[in-house]
């Protein structure tokens, strides 16, 4: 996924039209975007739209209230008719800051799956890192259950406690983003950037993107439609890209005179470089479905 | 006892339920009411008729919200009509 779009979960014109603007995946919003008040209404909300036919072949998945909050028990029991249905398939836990607290949503979650017949491990869960502990706590938090798929960055949390101006330079979050994107490579998770606050600020969102995808991130979280075509660019394997991924798989490992060490347009080829081919001709067949 | 859900925003209804009733008596206001009443009445009562609820009225302030967005806002009120102790 390149661009995954967060939507309020309690309005239901941007719930109706999120499916058209073309993002890779759509996060439907019961935790921030809902004040407490509404977050019942919010749930009934998502049940009743998600079983429409426009969300048919759609990647949704909910964001959930943190397993501090006394609404993440709610958020599950009321999402658990489209589980089970595999209308969301994920679920992106807000504030996630221990392993227990993913150990906590797994159990749940393994007792949805047995109810109902599902593949034990077929709801993933995406580990929201937005604080200074949870970003010390990656690495542990990757490794806490088979089941997650992905760690996201959030960065309002942690610039707030840090003190750190996102705005102020490019390389402001090289840190935990660097962070995160190495504990979740140990597990051989999936690493998602935050989203850009400033949606009016296209060329900003570009350097970021650019950015973070450097550092070694495969996707962003977006908040607004208008940043979806920059950030799906931004995170498009290129055609150039594919091309070098096809000639290292070309060549291989053993060069002709069988000397294990083999080269593509000056560079070595090893057994990593192999890896990386492999997974950038992956994500490039992920972007033309 | 009343309760609301939803809102007057485009593509929702805001609805109202009030507990305090002898008889199901449903009162819609939408801007598509010439074409789809019959329809939105049906879509009401089908709600009710699920929830067993025999006596209640309800009244909406549509802005073209689908079935769907009705369904969840009215089952959305029962609950909370539930939740605090209504006679529903």
């Amino acid at each position: 996924m390149r661009s995954v779009l967060y939507v309020p979960a309690n309005s239901p014109s941007k719930i109706l039209n999120a499916p058209v603007y073309g993002s890779d995946s759509i996060i439907f919003d019961l935790e921030d975007a809902v004040q407490p008040e509404k977050k019942n209404e919010a749930r009934f909300l998502l049940q009743e739209l998600l079983v429409l036919d426009q969300y048919d072949g759609v990647h949704c998945a909910v964001r959930i209230s943190d397993v501090r909050s006394p609404f993440w028990r709610e958020d599950l029991r009321m999402l658990t008719p489209l589980l089970e249905a595999s209308r969301v398939r994920t679920l992106r836990v807000a504030k996630v800051e221990s392993e227990h607290d993913l150990i906590l949503i797994d159990r749940e979650l393994g007792s949805i799956e047995r109810n109902s017949a599902l593949e034990e491990g077929s709801i993933t869960l995406q580990a929201l890192l937005e604080t200074p502990l949870a970003i010390e706590e990656a690495y542990r938090i990757s490794g806490a259950c088979a089941r997650t798929e992905a760690l996201v960055f959030g960065s309002e949390d942690y610039c707030s406690a840090t003190g750190i101006d996102r705005y102020g330079s490019p390389f402001a979050l090289d840190y935990p983003r660097s962070r995160l994107v190495a504990a979740a490579a140990a597990y051989g998770r999936e690493a998602y950037d935050t989203a850009y606050g400033a949606f009016r600020d296209i060329e900003g969102l570009e350097q970021e993107s650019v950015r973070a995808r450097a550092l070694g991130f495969i996707g962003k979280s977006v908040i607004h439609p208008s940043q979806i075509d920059v950030v799906n660019t931004v995170f498009s394997v290129t055609e150039k890209e594919a091309e070098w991924a096809r000639q290292v798989l070309g060549a291989g490992l053993v060069d002709e005179r069988g000397t294990g060490v083999t080269q593509v347009e000056g560079m070595m080829i090893d057994t990593p470089v192999i890896s990386r081919a492999q997974r950038i001709l992956a994500r490039a067949e992920k972007q033309k479905r | 006892m009343k309760v609301t859900s939803g809102s007057t925003e485009k593509m929702d209804a805001l609805v109202e339920l009030d507990d305090d009733a002898s008889s199901i008596t449903i009162d819609i206001h939408s801007p598509v009411s010439s074409l789809y009443r019959e329809a939105q009445l049906r879509c009401v009562q089908e709600v009710l008729e699920q929830e067993g609820v025999d006596a209640l009225a309800v009244t909406i302030e549509d802005n073209h919200a689908i079935d769907a967005v009705l369904r969840a806002r009215i089952r959305s009120a029962l609950s909370e009509l539930g939740t605090k102790g209504g006679s529903v």
